[in-house]
């Protein structure tokens, strides 16, 4: 721990580093936003207005950083411990899946599991969010594999795997362009009318500031921080690596399974998943940039998660209101992203390779591009 | 451990601060607008032309009055939004001539993923100026509801919908039917039994033995276009023992003509349980045009691209400019995607829907229409409502290719990428050859089926069960 005075220093850094981040990306998407022809004060009124103008619109921007808060809090905890876990993504895709599976298809199945269905689908998303973050991690501690290699093709089974279940075995009779609905029991209550902010948000944040504790208050984190700074160091103070990864890496597949996982139970009205995954995708890689801008802080995560879900939120109203294009905003939306996560990926260069961190990154950009590419090709017509 | 937990908390507060701040003062800034405002409505592509004059009252403003404001509607779109060339862009497409013709504003929201749809419409309706909300694609449909339930002074329509029938009727059976919720809904069934018997004639006319169908997931909706295609096909083949009683003798003896095919197997019909996978299109429309299918009728939106790769892979070698054999394409004019291999195509006029529904909300009647229709505006070949002409369903004509060609031009200059395969003019003289190849008399038997739906001398089967669909594939085939 650093004594206060330096602490005092990081506060102020930190602060510059943030504020010049988000200027940087302003000005650079203004000028973009003024090259396609379009008003740049206008557009950013609107994205901001449209994120935090109202109570209600406050209110929607937190139901959008809900599942951001956990994808996110999943990315830091690996982080933490040294390890890029891309695989947030398709942890979060079974998550989303184990809770139709527990909280929908089970449920409905045994009338006389329905009063803990909720608990039940929330058990579903974290149990099989780990579960499947049990494969990198296993092939890690035995073979070395690197975890953002094996994760990302984790990520793509997990999404083949999930359109199978969504359009086949768990799939509405009713309405076969989405999953069956997890039963009214394991829906978490509208928080308030005309926003689709649950409770859910609660879970939300309580795990994240657990996630902090854990990393800063226990043994166990502490390991998890010492293997994640120096593993020759944490090997010689007698702390087994390769537990501590695998421990690592399971919390994180379990809270990034409950992040998919609230999607569903958590998120008016539809309470499943769709064909496409088109309500789920995307969640993990988003959580990436999320933890990025919290430099790699569950806690910090919640805060950073409400600013990504506000710039998503808000971003719906530059078109209608002001003009912009809906390509053009997310271009936007992405560019302030990317901005505000460079002080965080500088941060995590100290410690890692240069090429590590281009994989990373690129590997998680093409992911995400794709993930927008399949969502408009899966679009449901005729 | 080189980090300080406590300075990035507080580092980010701060910045959410100084952001929720700025955002706090623009808001201060905002009033919310609202005005009384006359629109004259002209409709003018009815046959009876109504024009008439509606007053359309906002909620009063607490704040400053704003100067006139005009009276909106709002497109909520499916994901994607505008340059799928499809249901998003033909919503777009009646919603801008509603505009124009009624004088009034429209605002595009862009679901960029599912879960936008309810705070899309919800913004919409909280828009003291939209009047009328329109979301695209069946997926909206719980959505509308949410908020059709929240906003009761706002219209909601919803394109390809179940809001009424299945949700409303189900979870809130005391509102049912919502009184400022429509489902527009159209007759697919009557469509594709036109292509259905143009397909069959063709395949009679270039001695064929069969036509071919690629659907997609086996869903109710998609039961109706395949009876409906099959159904049609029938037709055709009695038509022509009627007409040609010579002809059809000497057809009939001919080994590999439709006439000569076994009824029950004249159509060829594979669910491909997808509407994604456009290899799956291309494999099934493949085997089809294997076993000599003159032409396939595309039952599964993109996998549309996987019958053209089919017919393509026939054609290319041979050197052909126009077909047959040919495809059939579904909901837009697809006739322009490869022209002279697109014999028509069976649309559904999105564009039109969401006209009919502007104009409901006009002329002051789209509450009575709910009532008087259960919340379905069933759109089809002759609707007429309220004594206005309201068509949803028609064959492709060549009249038609310059707006859909319009519409390929717009996209491209949105995604910046070539979306039509030759220059517009190059498009219309194929089609045009290729549609004068083909014999005049198949499309008076054609148009003679539309008159006869039209004037409900006959009747396309409608299945809506299992069972009907199984009663009519054992007649069918």
């Amino acid at each position: 721990m650093r004594p206060l005075k330096s602490s005092v220093v990081g506060v102020l850094t930190r602060l510059v580093e943030a504020s010049l981040a988000l200027a940087i990306g302003l000005a650079i998407s203004a000028v973009l936003i003024a090259v396609y022809g379009y008003d740049p004060a206008r557009a950013f009124y609107w994205l901001f207005y449209g994120g935090f103008g109202t109570w209600s619109l406050l209110f929607d921007t937190l139901a959008y950083a809900t599942p951001l808060m956990l994808t996110g809090a999943a990315f830091a905890v690996c982080a933490s411990t040294g390890m890029f876990n891309i695989g947030v993504e398709g942890q979060a895709y079974m998550g989303a899946i184990g809770a139709v599976a527990l909280g929908g298809l089970l449920a409905s199945q045994l009338p006389e599991l329905a009063p803990a269905a909720l608990p039940l689908a929330l058990a579903g998303s974290a149990g099989l969010g780990a579960l499947w973050a049990l494969g990198p991690a296993v092939l890690k501690v035995l073979r070395g594999v690197h975890e953002v290699i094996s994760s990302i093709m984790f990520n793509w089974m997990a999404f083949y795997t999930a359109m199978y279940l969504v359009r086949g075995p768990l799939m509405n009779p009713a309405r076969p362009e989405m999953s069956i609905s997890v039963v009214p029991q394991a829906r978490f209550p509208v928080l308030f009318r005309g926003s689709i902010l649950t409770n859910s948000i609660y879970v939300a944040v309580a795990i994240s500031i657990l996630a902090y504790l854990v990393l800063r208050m226990t043994r166990l984190g502490f390991e998890m921080r010492l293997v994640g700074s120096n593993p020759d160091a944490a090997r010689y103070a007698g702390v087994s690596v390769s537990r501590t990864t695998l421990v690592a890496y399971l919390l994180s597949g379990a809270i990034a399974g409950l992040g998919g996982g609230l999607i569903v139970v958590g998120r008016p009205p539809v309470w499943s998943i769709y064909g496409t995954l088109g309500n789920v995708v995307n969640v993990g890689f988003d959580g990436i940039g999320v933890s990025m801008i919290a430099a790699n802080n569950p806690a910090a995560v919640v805060l950073s998660s409400i600013l990504i879900g506000g710039l998503w939120n808000g971003s719906r109203f530059m078109e209608p209101y002001a003009g912009v294009c809906s390509e053009l905003s997310r271009a936007v939306i992405g560019l302030i992203v990317l901005a505000l996560s460079v002080p965080g990926v500088l941060r995590m260069l100290r410690r890692r390779t240069v090429l590590e961190l281009t994989v990373a990154a690129l590997s998680a950009f093409v992911l995400r591009t794709f993930g927008v590419l399949r969502r408009g090709l899966g679009r449901w017509s005729s | 451990m080189s980090k300080a937990p406590t300075s990035t908390i507080l580092a980010i507060a701060i910045v959410l601060i100084v952001v929720a701040g700025i955002a706090g003062y623009f808001v201060g800034q905002t009033a919310a607008p609202a005005a009384t405002v006359t629109v004259t409505a002209p409709l003018a592509t009815v046959t009876t032309t109504v024009v008439s004059t509606v007053t359309v009252t906002a909620t009063p403003a607490p704040t400053t009055p704003p100067p006139v404001a005009k009276f909106k509607i709002a497109v909520v779109s499916d994901i994607g939004g505008r340059g799928d060339l499809s249901f998003n862009d033909m919503a777009f497409k009646g919603a801008d001539e509603a505009a124009r013709d009624f004088g009034l504003e429209v605002l595009e929201f862009i679901s960029k993923t599912e879960a936008d749809y309810i705070p899309n419409l919800r913004t919409a309706a909280l828009d003291p100026n939209i009047k009328l909300i329109v979301g695209v694609g069946f997926l909206l449909s719980e959505a509308l509801v949410e908020v059709a339930l929240e906003f009761p002074n706002k219209y909601f329509a919803g394109i390809d919908t179940d809001c009424q029938e299945k949700i409303v009727k189900t979870k809130y059976p005391d509102k049912y039917p919502l009184p400022n919720l429509l489902d527009i809904k159209y007759e697919e069934h009557k469509g594709s039994a036109l292509v259905g018997a143009l397909g069959c004639l063709l395949a009679i006319h270039y001695n064929y033995p069969h036509i071919g169908a690629v659907l997609g997931i086996e869903i109710p909706v998609l039961w109706k276009f395949e009876i409906g295609y099959k159904w049609g096909c029938n037709w055709a083949v009695e038509w022509f023992r009627k007409n040609f009683p010579a002809e059809y003798e000497a057809k009939s003896r001919i080994a590999g003509n439709l006439l000569a095919t076994d009824p029950k197997s004249r159509v060829l019909w594979t669910y491909t349980g997808t509407f994604s996978d456009i290899t799956k299109g291309y494999l099934a429309a493949k085997e089809m045009y294997a076993k000599r299918a003159v032409a396939v009728y595309n039952i599964a939106g993109p996998l549309g691209l996987g019958i053209n790769q089919a017919v393509e892979e026939i054609v290319k070698p041979l050197g052909l400019t126009m077909g047959p054999p040919f495809w059939i394409g579904v909901d837009a004019n697809q006739d322009w995607i490869n022209p002279g291999f697109v014999v028509a195509s069976m649309m559904k006029r999105v564009d039109k829907g969401v006209y009919y529904a502007t104009y409901l909300v006009l002329i002051g009647k789209f509450e009575e229409v709910v009532r008087k229709y259960k919340g379905v505006l069933l759109l089809g070949i002759g609707t007429e409502i309220e004594g206005v002409l309201m068509e949803g369903i028609s064959v492709s004509t060549l009249a038609d290719l310059d707006e859909f060609i319009e519409m390929g031009v717009t996209a491209e200059k949105l995604l910046g990428k070539p979306v039509l395969p030759m220059p517009p003019a190059e498009i219309k003289r194929r089609v045009k050859e290729m549609r004068d190849s083909v014999p005049s008399w198949i499309w008076a038997a054609v148009a003679e089926l539309e008159r006869l739906i039209r004037e409900g001398e006959v009747q396309v089967p409608l299945p809506l069960t299992e069972d009907d669909v199984k009663y009519w594939r054992g007649i069918l085939g």
